[in-house]
């Protein structure tokens, strides 16, 4: 090798190829070395140069809940390189193409890098009217109006928080809003995305997440997607299914969807359906099976009871509905048979669910023979669809239904699995519990056992979280009131209410009354103005991804550290440390008990990270992360607490059925799925939950040594549910809340692209994903175009009874719409298609509906 | 420049035509197959943008399944440094 000479350019060159494509190899399972690829790799393996960072860090990337691993190239404390992580056992070192963009999407021109004080409260609604201000005078504004607001009235305070949030993050707003304020007016807006996953989970098992992996992915004979596109929402894992169907060719994909789309496209069958029918879809296959006594009689005998619920639920379009007898009841179900539960199924008859789906008696035929086979592994997804939905609950309860009738869960291969579409969305919002109505670890404030169990953790006298035992305002009662003028402060952090709220022209306070948004006092914790900064009184500078330190919780359970590897730009600074300083501040001079309240719930008496001395959170982000995390394992870890009756509460809630493991352990091994076992000195993931078989191969020895039963029918016990026993509930088809009529005569659906995460605030800042979808569109089927006279890229309003917006018109998009059906984004903030969009929830989940109203559609 | 790493998937019976076009693609080097369905190949690139459009160019070729990426350096000075090497 000539040094000073041409060849060392080729020669570095050619080790950064090197690098490259060793990861590559790395990440497809090849592990020859890579100096044998060429002659010119040769040559720069053997020489002085490095192309190497200083250092990887490891991290996660920050876009879908698939939660896939990055090795983060750091040099000169600036990211440089970034490479799947082939540790991480999410994705094993492969990343979707919005990889590129994980570095870049911090560096838009126009962070936000200084706190701002609103000045002009009639320019809410826009980005004027402020003024730049010191962190110390924001903190004491935003301080003195949550004093002011709690003093007043303590149900006039709201925080929204986020499955964007670390779990660091979420656990210190859900302590300091539960613990230190009393109040239970905190969600995330996982509400929006995951709380009929959530209900289901319930209401199933009595345990919220799944107990399958990604794993299943490659094992499984046939795939259901059900209201998922996968293909754009969850590329790797998309790629691993589709790798599955390379390898073996009696492998088969139904996609279940109302709207043609990429995932389509690979798909063996379709089914495109009449939207909310998906309800009738599942029960005409549960009748399919019952029928055709399918199910597997020892699976039900062993592992299953029926219920039934509530039904004719009607539609939550007013502020009352949770206090009506059907909002109030909705989540009652009771025992009944197994002859009553085929009685209520009966009437769905291929014939029928075709003539309300739409979908051919042939096509459901066959996939209810699929999974009519007992010797087919299923793997079943599913997403927005299924979540955003009425009746969301009763979708996740029906796919559930099927998999416990056929014993297909809870195997290698086999599974429901509920994908989750934010980073966080399980470790922190739902494991954390930054729900209205939730605690750590699947506890509820409703229940004293659970409270006594927090209260014990936390330090707190007995009875001390007795005021927070109803559950707070769930996400869209939040804003109504907000709306209505009852929220007078509202926090929220890592999300975008402006744009994503459904129905949104009463949410940003341009209704006919526009109170509490214009008046309310607003915080909004961002890195780049959205329409939600527009809407606030205080916007503070965040830093984002790997500018501090933090932690994800993913889709298969899987918990994953991600490190600090740059600083934020300007003033920005971690969630984390302004929570801390405006519960320090509002926290001041109270008591709990005898002690002060600051120094139980964040300092030396409690989560210990601040620094007396300094009077600031400690400076170590790695302590302060270890040491949140090491309290809120505490609430999962009750046998390894000092305190007896935290020992015997614990094992009666089983708390520890979601044991994790040390925090430093996460780094270790690169993140891992709980229930996390220490077995023989060694830290331990589950990978099958309730499946019997050794620790070490994945399965959930040690939980069901502790709680569940041995030699039950297939090696399960569902521990965790009541009498061991998943629930098969009955759920009717019950039509949508709004269907199209002779004025709004079309379905509008609401979702994504590939190209944007979610209301594109970050990634619309990255030039060339923008360049790619620049404006949002509106799908619409050939035929009804023709029939108004619209073209390909013609401007067109679609319209609700709610509201407007203008969009371009496409003919031939990625997705292809059936006729009276139109599709929208909602990534572009110009185009609001959430004025349109309908509120009515989940009566269980509370979760909105995106995914159907009616509409019409006017040429510009 | 701008240095990534991809695995492309593909049916095994359109590995031949899938490597044909990538081969005329400029920047792109294709290393190995493995398992008979997994292309490896290298992407060089003066921007990210670039890249990622490359990147885009190739998902969007019928015989590709499935395209992840694996490996970025994007280093803006990797010139400089290659000039103070040399």
């Amino acid at each position: 090798m000539k040094v000073g000479g041409n060849e060392m350019k080729v020669t570095r060159r050619s080790l950064l190829k090197a690098s490259a494509v060793s990861a590559a190899l790395a990440a497809a399972g090849c592990s020859q070395p890579i100096v044998k690829e060429t002659e010119k790799m040769t040559a720069a393996a053997e020489g002085k140069v490095s192309v190497e960072p200083d250092e990887w860090k490891t991290a996660v990337c920050r876009y879908c809940g698939t939660g896939c691993g990055v090795l983060v190239g750091v040099k000169d404390e600036k990211v440089i390189s970034i490479k799947g992580d082939p540790d991480n056992r999410s994705n094993r070192g492969l990343n979707c193409i919005k990889g590129y963009y994980l570095g870049k999407v911090m560096f838009g021109h126009d962070r936000l890098t200084t706190p701002l004080i609103r000045e002009d409260n009639m320019k809410k609604g826009t980005m004027d009217g402020f003024r730049e201000a010191s962190w110390e005078e924001a903190l004491d504004l935003i301080a003195d109006n949550l004093k002011n607001a709690h003093e007043k009235d303590p149900q006039s305070i709201a925080f929204w928080g986020s499955g964007q949030q670390t779990i660091h993050e979420g656990y210190v707003s859900s302590k300091l809003w539960k613990a230190g304020l009393l109040n239970n007016n905190i969600d995330p807006n996982a509400r929006l995305c995951m709380a009929s996953a959530v209900t289901g989970f319930m209401s199933t098992f009595q345990s919220d997440e799944p107990m399958g992996c990604y794993d299943d992915l490659d094992e499984a004979d046939v795939f259901v997607t059900w209201g998922a596109n996968m293909a754009e929402m969850h590329p790797v894992l998309y790629s691993r299914l589709m790798f599955r169907k390379q390898s073996a060719n009696h492998v088969k994909h139904y996609d279940i969807t109302t709207r043609y789309s990429r995932t389509s496209e690979a798909a063996e069958e379709t089914l495109i359906f009449r939207p909310q029918t998906d309800l009738a879809i599942a029960n005409g296959i549960i009748r399919y099976i019952i029928e055709n006594k399918a199910y597997d009689e020892n699976f039900i005998s062993d592992h299953c009871q029926f219920r039934a619920g509530t039904e004719q639920l009607g539609h939550a379009m007013n502020d009352d509905y949770d206090e009506t007898e059907k909002g109030s009841t909705a989540n009652d179900v009771w025992n009944i048979s197994f002859d009553e539960f085929k009685e209520m199924v009966d009437p769905y008859t291929l014939e029928y669910v075709e003539e309300i789906s739409g979908v051919p008696k042939d096509q459901l035929e066959a996939l209810a023979k699929e999974f009519a086979d007992p010797d087919k592994k299923i793997v079943s997804t599913w997403t927005m669809g299924v979540n955003q939905h009425t009746r969301g609950t009763w979708m996740n309860n029906l796919i559930y239904n099927i998999h416990l009738l056929t014993g297909k869960i809870s195997k290698p291969g086999s599974g429901p699995f509920s994908l989750t579409g934010q980073p966080s969305a399980c470790g922190t919002a739902r494991e954390v519990g930054v729900f209205s109505h939730r605690l750590p670890a699947d506890l509820v404030v409703s229940n004293p056992d659970h409270r006594r169990f927090s209260e014990m953790i936390w330090n707190l006298p007995e009875g001390y979280l007795d005021p927070i035992s109803k559950p707070g305002y769930h996400t869209v009662k939040m804003f109504r009131e907000l709306g209505n003028g009852n929220v007078k402060f509202l926090w929220s952090m890592s999300n975008n209410w402006g744009q994503t709220m459904p129905k949104t022209n009463r949410f940003r306070g341009v209704d006919d009354n526009g109170k509490g948004v214009i008046d309310g006092f607003i915080v909004v914790s961002e890195v780049y103005p959205t329409r939600s900064t527009e809407m606030a009184n205080v916007v503070l500078p965040a830093a984002m991804w790997v500018e501090r330190e933090g932690m994800f919780g993913n889709a298969e359970r899987r918990n994953a550290i991600f490190e600090k590897c740059q600083e934020p730009p300007g003033e920005a600074k971690w969630d984390l440390w302004a929570l801390v300083q405006v519960a320090k501040r509002v926290l001041d001079g109270k008591k709990i008990g005898d002690h002060d309240a600051f120094d139980l719930l964040f300092g030396k008496g409690g989560t210990d990270i601040w620094d007396d001395e300094k009077n600031d959170l400690k400076q170590d982000q790695t302590e302060v992360c270890r040491n949140v995390w090491e309290e809120y394992r505490k609430f999962s870890s009750p046998h390894l607490h000092e305190n007896e009756e935290v020992k015997k509460l614990g094992k009666e809630l089983k708390t520890s059925a979601k044991q994790l493991a040390p925090y430093d352990e996460y780094l270790k091994q690169h993140g891992m799925r709980w229930p996390v076992r220490e077995v023989n000195g060694e830290w331990m993931e589950t990978k099958w939950r309730y499946a019997d078989g050794e620790q070490a191969d994945g399965f959930d020895q040690i939980g069901i040594d502790e709680f569940g039963e041995k030699g039950k029918y297939d090696n399960l016990s569902f521990y965790k549910s009541d009498d061991k026993k998943p629930s098969i509930i009955f759920r009717p088809f019950e039509d949508a809340a709004e269907i199209p009529n002779n004025d709004y005569p079309f379905w509008l659906c609401t979702g994504r692209v590939l190209e944007h995460w979610h209301s594109g605030s970050m990634t619309r800042r990255v030039p060339e994903l923008h360049r790619a979808v620049p404006e949002a569109f509106c799908e619409i089927h050939p035929d009804d175009a023709e029939s108004l006279g619209i073209s390909e890229g013609d401007m067109v309003k679609v319209k609700s009874v709610r509201g407007e917006t203008e969009v371009k018109a496409t003919l031939k998009g990625r997705g292809k719409p059936p006729k009276g059906y139109l599709f929208v984004p909602f990534f572009a903030e110009e185009t609001m298609i959430n004025n349109a969009t309908l509120d009515a929830y989940c009566p269980i989940s509370k979760q909105p509906d995106y995914k159907k109203c009616a509409a019409k559609l006017e040429k510009v | 420049m701008v240095i990534s790493s991809f695995i492309i998937e593909a049916n095994q019976a359109d590995i031949p035509s899938l490597e044909k076009k990538l081969r005329k693609m400029s920047g792109v080097e294709v290393h190995r197959i493995v398992e008979k369905t997994k292309v490896i190949i290298t992407l060089e690139k003066e921007t990210t943008d670039e890249s990622y459009r490359s990147g885009d160019v190739i998902s969007k070729f019928p015989e590709v399944s499935h395209l992840c990426l694996v490996y970025t350096n994007f280093e803006d000075e990797l010139t400089k440094l290659d000039k103070e090497m040399t």
